[in-house]
């Protein structure tokens, strides 16, 4: 998966719009970016990468590139 | 007929019990010793589950152990409900963490299944009651709107009170919503009363969605 996929699988979790996020985006900039977003970031990253992220993770997630980190 | 609420404090989700002439119906099954007691006195003859996340399932094997009542659910929601990964069980105790909820024990690999399965359209007729059921997907693959009479909707999340968007969660499909579940609602009456997944009632006529 390269980068443009991965974020539009991160848009896609977000619930946020096509080509909107780039790996500086601030995650507090993100409208959608709240609980649920987060329940599907932790949903979306156990599927497709087998990855088990603690809620400190999650909290220490500033921008989409944290994420992208993640999606290896 | 009566319809009584019991908020969990898992999320606050709401379970639902039905009851006339000492039998009774539980929707959206939690179990605990309070939640038991609305069944005081009562035979339930059946479970019936709005969706299959674990919020609005966790109840129900231990009420089939405590009065071996079967639970009635449609294919897809009985699938999602097997699976600790779709009904979410595997990741409730990381959300609620983040949310600083740690007085709730969650079995992050419990899975339960449907006794009976139903069409995706069936209604039921328990005491004279009809008791309608629609596969209503967009919030979850396996949603449903159980309808009472045609007076009363128990929506499940996909109508909260709360201006919560149902398609947003994990396995949600904000198409489907938007082609099935939105006009399927906009056909009932508006007068009918709606009992959520979460919070509390309200007429359906009133709700953001359909205006």
């Amino acid at each position: 998966m390269d980068l443009r996929e991965k974020l539009a699988l991160i848009e896609e979790t977000l619930d946020t719009e096509e080509g909107e996020l780039t790996p500086e985006t601030m995650l507090a900039d993100v409208d959608s970016w709240d609980s649920i977003a987060a329940l599907s970031l932790i949903v979306m990253l156990d599927e497709h990468f087998s990855k088990t992220i603690t809620s400190a993770q999650i909290k220490a997630l500033n921008t989409v590139g944290d994420i992208l980190a993640y999606m290896d | 007929m009566e319809v009584d609420r019991y908020t969990s404090p898992l999320l606050d989700s709401n379970m639902y019990v039905v009851s006339e002439n000492g039998h009774c119906v539980i929707i959206d099954p939690y179990f605990s010793p309070a939640a038991n007691r609305l069944l005081a006195g009562l035979t339930p003859d059946f479970m019936l589950v709005t969706h299959e996340h674990y919020d609005h399932i966790s109840g129900v094997n231990a009420y089939k152990t405590k009065y071996d009542v079967p639970l009635y659910s449609n294919g897809a929601c009985n699938d999602g409900m097997q699976s600790a990964t779709r009904n979410l069980a595997k990741f409730f105790g990381t959300w609620l963490e983040m949310q600083k909820i740690t007085d709730q024990v969650i079995d992050a690999g419990y899975t339960c299944y449907a006794d009976k399965l139903l069409e995706d359209s069936h209604t039921l007729i328990w005491m004279g009651h009809y008791i309608t059921i629609n596969l209503s997907p967009g919030h979850s693959a396996g949603s449903t709107l159980i309808l009472l009479d045609n007076k009363i909707l128990f929506s499940g999340d996909c109508m909260l009170r709360e201006s919560i968007p149902a398609a947003r969660f994990p396995g949600s499909n904000s198409k489907a919503f938007q082609e099935y579940t939105i006009p399927h609602l906009k056909q009932l009456d508006a007068n009918i009363l709606v009992f959520p997944g979460h919070y509390g009632c309200f007429w359906l006529g009133d709700h953001h969605l359909l205006r």
